[in-house]
């Protein structure tokens, strides 16, 4: 009965959150035909990008900053390169300023070095490796979000080499209108945790997101919520 | 999502200090209060520029970029940097490779800070030190909770670096260390109070860390932290900062002995 009851809570969670990933593997898989085309330039990187993320980053949805890192070399003018976007509500580097759909302005700020090692982190490392979706956090991201936050990446491939990662930043504050009406209604404890372990959401309101799952006594095993590609899963608690 | 930003000077720098200079640049160009002025924007680009944070040769932002970023109008950053070139800070160059370059290096510039140490009373000094510890204090307890193995090991890389390095390097270090054991706490209203008495109080703190055994024993407490962060032990965590910030600050009271006389 309690299995039931979790799978349930997995199914409702995938038909809320399912949209999400669904839009990221849209880009992924857009970006590969558009980039299989031919050789790609900085500014014809950016304004796919744009076209394709800027519509997602509207008010009401948990997005609140989208795009594409590029693998170092795969662009012929930028070595390095980020095209990525941030919307009107993610008040990264604002203060208490009102903001507006925007280009991350990390990149265009001559005081960061011309060289920008991001293959070593875990939104990166985690996409690449795994070869999918991948999710990383719940972590305070000071540069980029300044809020606590979710990093859903997908490896963007070309001719089999790994072209860069498309990828979505996703405010666990706005995820948690998503969640907890599937969580109010369960009908059993449980938790919603990434594939690394960290809970984002759990029917007992005490429990804050980001801790790690192995902290909570788990009462069966994690099921997969459908839809966001293995990266979320639900288990029941003690 | 996050990026770290490696440096041009990047052969001499280890990988973690890669991490702690863009924390360091999250820091210097956050957002100032609605209320910053042209002297706020002045004195958080000088203590940066006395820390070594921003090198010589460096190029500022363009005064609408400064503007922007600091959340005040182009003509408030333009007074600033102006203030700034008539301190010899800094100097414009005209056309298109132009603009506003840092002249001078931190160590240089170490006694203008060791002057606005000198003009705090020492109440002022330890009520800053107070207000700074809790606030570590507190991120790191919170570090404890949360922490994965991952993220210890990837401080670890921050600490030895920083344990290795010398006065400029070691305050960029230290500065990154505070900011990455922050963000572990995962409050973001303690990650923005801890940037901003970064920006208001690092400056000086850390002119302590120019002697070789202040840089050695801050790092073996760095190391006290690390261990109490990885064992899961949130009041360890506390406490082992809220000792190293009250070392550091002796430390700070000291070299202020030496300024007055």
């Amino acid at each position: 009965m309690i299995t039931e009851a979790i799978l349930e809570i997995a199914d409702v969670l995938g038909t809320a959150l399912g949209p999400v990933f669904a839009e990221v593997a849209d880009w992924r898989t857009r970006l590969e035909q558009a980039l299989a085309a031919g050789s790609s330039t900085g500014p014809v990187v950016d304004d796919a990008v744009e076209w394709l993320v800027a519509p997602s980053l509207d008010d009401a949805r948990p997005m609140i900053g989208a795009g594409f890192v590029a693998a170092p070399g795969f662009l012929e003018d930028a070595p390095w390169h980020l095209a990525w976007w941030v919307s009107a509500a993610n008040g990264v580097g604002l203060g208490a300023r009102p903001g507006t759909l925007r280009r991350l302005a990390s990149v265009e700020n001559p005081l960061d070095e011309s060289f920008h090692d991001y293959t070593r982190l875990e939104w990166w490392r985690g996409a690449v490796e795994s070869g999918g979706a991948y999710l990383t956090g719940p972590y305070i991201d000071y540069l980029c979000t300044d809020e606590l936050t979710l990093t859903l990446t997908s490896p963007v491939t070309v001719d089999g080499a790994v072209a860069g990662v498309v990828g979505a930043d996703l405010s666990v504050a706005r995820l948690e209108r998503l969640t907890d009406g599937v969580l109010h209604a369960a009908a059993v404890p449980a938790i919603v945790g990434t594939a690394a372990g960290r809970i984002i959401a759990a029917t007992d309101a005490a429990v804050e997101p980001g801790t790690p799952a192995r902290r909570l006594g788990l009462s069966g095993d994690w099921h997969p919520v459908p839809g966001c590609g293995g990266t979320l899963a639900v288990a029941g608690t003690a | 999502m996050r990026t770290r930003h490696n440096g041009a000077m990047g052969l001499t720098w280890g990988t973690g200090a890669y991490a702690a200079r863009s924390a360091t640049h999250a820091a210097i160009f956050a957002p100032l209060a609605p209320v910053g002025r042209a002297e706020a924007v002045a004195q958080r680009l000088a203590d940066a520029i006395q820390l070594g944070l921003l090198e010589q040769g460096e190029r500022l932002p363009t005064e609408q970029d400064l503007g922007r970023q600091f959340g005040v109008a182009t003509v408030t950053a333009r007074e600033a940097l102006e203030s700034l070139r008539s301190a010899g800070l800094i100097e414009t160059r005209r056309g298109r490779a132009g603009g506003s370059f840092v002249c001078g290096s931190g160590d240089d510039a170490r006694a203008a800070l060791t002057t606005r140490l000198a003009a705090l009373s020492r109440v002022e000094l330890r009520d800053m030190g107070l207000h700074y510890g809790l606030i570590a204090g507190a991120a790191a307890e919170r570090a404890a909770l949360f922490a994965t193995p991952d993220e210890v090991a990837m401080l670890g890389t921050l600490v030895e670096d920083g344990a290795v390095a010398n006065g400029v390097a070691a305050r960029r270090a230290e500065n990154g260390i505070r900011l990455e054991v922050a963000a572990l706490s995962r409050s973001a209203r303690l990650v923005s109070e801890q940037v901003r008495l970064q920006a208001e109080f690092g400056p000086l703190l850390w002119i302590a860390l120019q002697e070789h055994g202040v840089v050695t024993g801050n790092a073996a407490r760095h190391r006290r932290l690390l261990a109490a962060i990885g064992d899961e032990s949130p009041e360890q965590a506390r406490a082992v900062v809220a000792e190293q910030v009250g070392w550091l600050v002796d430390r700070l009271l000291a070299i202020r002995e030496v300024a007055e006389r």
